[in-house]
């Protein structure tokens, strides 16, 4: 009896690698995300929850993801469900992929999942400028095509850089424009009625956006949408580039809720700005703040080993930030400036002191929009992501939306 | 007439009186039958009347020994050979047991050997082998030579019983409270003068366990051929403190601290269940393979537990219950983790191992998460690594419970 149980117990440990193989029911990402947005609701941030949306995809639970929410009119009431339509950007090391999830009503509730389009971008350095995406704002909820700009970043060969705005439904093709900025459709579409059987998301390609002649092509070296401020204006997509001869120019584009960047009607907002920024900058991070037209620059010194950040005004006065050493990420409408790191968001005020951090983890920064009555109010918009998968069955993807008046930020530290 | 009866009757209740009274009194001794081999080793140098000088003054010698023995000749006859048969022909004169003298060399220097067996214990009673020498003639017959046979006959057969004695007292003397079992049919115990007396056959071989809680077992027998005996049992308290090292599901490494509140039977323990690092046998499900895995998650034990069973045994069960807490150390967060922050885990362990330091333990541990909610649950669920079914989970409103979950480990005493 007493050998049987021996025999027994060596086999036991025998089975075990058979038996389990099992990882720990945790997610960083949602642990911490959780932690904030906990915060967020009792701050009485609007929640709204995505999904499930099936897919069978198995590239999302290898690669990092996260929800692009379209950006709601805002009118008053405030229509959760307006942000229940977005996005999915799905990125690794080497791939960008966008696919759509379109709210088809409920309950239980339906969405329409469409995987779309894809593109190789160079997103193995942390430190470079790789990609930009946001959604630009529509004109009518549940009506206006849906749009997405951008821009892939070549961190290794600036010439490349690209950008493109996605919409979906496709809209009918624009003609080349003979703007600097060559904005043509995609051949791959072709005009005529959105059909989901053969959908396909519409490119607007922005190539040749850079020249290797940096004295007579500008170069860009930073774009960002920003919030206009009054409630019912578009998102301005502003750039900065060489301007040639060593200066630097800020051009913007209006937004149009049925095509996205309206290239008829470029506009140079700053000009000849004499900065002297070292030789090696090269794909910055670029914002500006509409509501008091301040521009930020950050970007990553290769000689100095530390990101090196830059103000400047309405007057063109650059002020180095240098008690900021991060990267910016994100300038908000009070020009406060966010930078994520180690699961954290470190805000800074305009002149980059540091003003206080909060938890991050899984949470995505996505945007700021002006909600409420004219002139709005500024929100600030977060998702998180979280997914359920069953073995030989397709995955489950959530997405939780968290809209926060901006003001109540500082109260998440 | 009646006269006469009434002083019959006195005198009786006087005779029954005094013959009570003298029972209490007399010392009744019980008186052992020991028949007396003796010889001249076919090599000694003695006379006839010498070898009578050295058997007689034997018998002398050993009528004084004990008033307990009583001596039975077995002179001119051949002496039985072997012990069997030694003891067959002593049980035909009736005796209960045999002393057998064989003397060698010659009369000034001479060899003794002696053999004692006692036929109610079935035990040889005592041997020695001695050298004699004869320096002042036949008076040291008398006076010295015998001396050591004398005395080891008194010595044993003082104590030794003969038949009608069948019943003794065993008397354990151990730590209060010590529960000693193979002695009668019922366990007993030591009173709070550590004593336990229990009354056994004799002769008898008595094995028996004493046992107390927070030492080790004594086990041994004792062989009881005495009407009094005495076992004084060495205790040794069991160990205070244990480490295990462990994996748990064979995948993440873990490490607790035992401290037993009753030695060997009754623990607490508490310790670290690290995901910091760990290894894959296999990918599962659609991800990617990867042998060694990180995640920032820990959990933090506390339990109570008791064994099932006593510590010298090999193979040992073992039951606890305990909570456990689950820290996040990411980068940017040290903290409870916010979904399930803690839970309850019951542990069905056994141990093995022939040694007593060290051994193999298995468990079978499942983890009861405490979410709290069902919006909670629902997030727990979503916090299941995608290369894992939801086969080993049971979900409730308040909790998830994972139902596959072991831990395979060394544990070291110290």
């Amino acid at each position: 009896m007493k050998e049987s149980r021996t025999k027994l117990f060596a086999l036991l440990p025998a089975l075990i690698p058979l038996l389990t193989c099992s990882l720990p029911p945790y997610d960083e990402g949602l642990s911490l995300g959780i932690e904030t947005a906990r915060k967020m609701e009792e701050l009485g941030a609007v929640r709204v929850k995505i999904g499930p949306v099936w897919v069978w995809d198995f590239d999302f639970r290898n690669r990092e993801h996260y929800f692009m929410p379209n950006k709601a009119v805002g009118g008053l009431p405030l229509d959760p469900n307006e942000f229940k339509n977005g996005f999915i950007v799905s990125v690794d090391e080497r791939s960008f992929d966008l696919s759509y999830v379109e709210y088809m009503g409920g309950p239980p509730e339906n969405y329409f999942f469409q995987r779309g389009w894809g593109e190789g971008i160079d997103n193995d350095d942390p430190d470079s400028n790789n990609y930009f995406a946001e959604t630009v704002k529509g004109a009518a909820p549940f009506t206006s095509p849906y749009l997405l700009n951008f821009i892939r970043y070549e961190p290794k060969d600036y010439r490349n850089n690209q950008l493109r705005v996605i919409q979906y439904p496709p809209p009918p093709a624009i003609p080349p424009d003979p703007e600097t900025w060559e904005i043509r459709s995609s051949d791959i579409y072709s005009s005529g009625l959105p059909n989901f059987g053969d959908f396909v998301f519409d490119n607007y390609n922005a190539e040749n956006v850079s020249d290797p002649d940096l004295t007579e092509v500008p170069v860009v070296i930073g774009s960002s949408m920003t919030a206009a401020d009054a409630l019912n204006s578009d998102d301005q997509f502003i750039f900065c580039k060489f301007r040639g001869g060593g200066y630097f120019a800020e051009f913007f584009y209006p937004t149009d809720p049925s095509r996205g960047i309206d290239p008829t009607a470029p506009a140079l907002h700053r000009d000849n700005l004499d900065f002297n920024f070292p030789d090696d900058v090269e794909n910055g991070f670029y914002h500006h703040v509409w509501s008091l037209d301040l521009s930020f620059f950050s970007y990553f010194s290769k000689t100095q080993h530390k990101y090196k950040n830059y103000r400047w005004d309405a007057a063109g006065l650059l002020e180095p930030l240098v008690d900021m050493d991060r990267r910016i990420d994100a300038a908000l409408t009070n020009g406060n400036l966010l930078s994520f790191e180690n699961n954290r968001c470190y805000v800074y005020n305009s002149h980059g002191k540091k003003q206080y951090d909060f938890l991050m983890g899984g949470l995505h920064f996505c945007y700021e929009i002006y909600l409420g009555g004219p002139p709005g109010v500024p929100h600030t918009v977060f998702t998180l992501p979280a997914m359920m998968t069953e073995r030989d069955q397709e995955d489950e993807l959530y997405f939780y939306v968290y809209i926060l008046p901006t003001d109540r930020l500082k109260e998440l530290q | 007439m009646r006269v006469h009866r009434l002083a019959a009757a006195a005198l009786l209740c006087l005779f029954s009186g005094a013959c009570l009274q003298a029972q209490k009194s007399i010392d009744i001794k019980e008186v052992r039958r020991l028949v007396l081999y003796f010889e001249i080793d076919s090599a000694g140098e003695f006379t006839p009347q010498q070898g009578t000088l050295i058997y007689e003054s034997l018998v002398a010698s050993l009528s004084n020994s004990s008033d307990r023995v009583a001596l039975l000749e077995y002179r001119d006859q051949d002496i039985p050979v072997g012990d069997q048969e030694k003891s067959t022909v002593a049980e035909d004169v009736g005796a209960d047991s045999w002393l057998y003298v064989t003397v060698g060399g010659d009369f000034a220097s001479a060899d003794v050997q002696v053999r004692c067996l006692d036929l109610l214990n079935g035990i040889i009673a005592f041997e020695l082998d001695l050298q004699k020498e004869i320096l002042r003639g036949t008076r040291e017959l008398e006076m010295l030579f015998w001396n050591e046979v004398e005395e080891a006959t008194r010595e044993y057969f003082e104590r030794a019983l003969n038949l009608e004695n069948r019943i003794g007292d065993l008397t354990f003397q151990a730590l209060p409270g010590t529960r000693i079992q193979g002695v009668g049919r019922r366990p007993m115990k030591t009173a709070e003068d550590g004593t336990a007396v229990a009354e056994v056959a004799l002769p008898s071989t008595i094995p028996f366990r004493a046992t107390k809680p927070g030492y080790w077992p004594v086990e041994g027998q004792v062989y009881m051929d005495q009407p009094e005996k005495s076992v004084v049992l060495e205790q040794t308290p069991g160990d205070r403190i244990a480490l295990d090292f462990y994996l748990n599901n064979f995948n993440f490494p873990g490490f607790d601290f035992t401290f037993f509140l009753v030695p060997e039977m009754v623990f607490a323990k508490t310790g670290i269940l690290t995901y910091l690092i760990g290894f894959v046998l296999e990918g599962g499900g659609y991800s990617d393979s990867e042998v060694f895995v990180s995640y920032s998650l820990n959990h933090y034990n506390l339990a109570v537990g008791f064994y099932l069973n006593a510590p010298d045994r090999y193979f040992r069960p073992y039951f606890s219950a305990g909570v456990f807490w689950r820290i996040i150390t990411a980068r940017g967060y040290w903290g409870f983790e916010p979904i399930a922050p803690f839970g309850l885990q019951p542990i069905l362990g056994f141990e093995y191992s022939r040694r007593h330091r060290y051994k193999l333990f298995f468990e079978y541990a499942p983890m009861v998460y405490w979410t709290g909610n069902s919006d909670d649950t629902f997030l727990f669920l979503l916090s299941i690594p995608s290369n894992n079914d939801f086969s080993g989970y049971l979900n409730a409103r308040w909790c998830v419970i994972s139902i596959i979950n072991f831990k395979l480990g060394l544990r070291v005493r110290l």
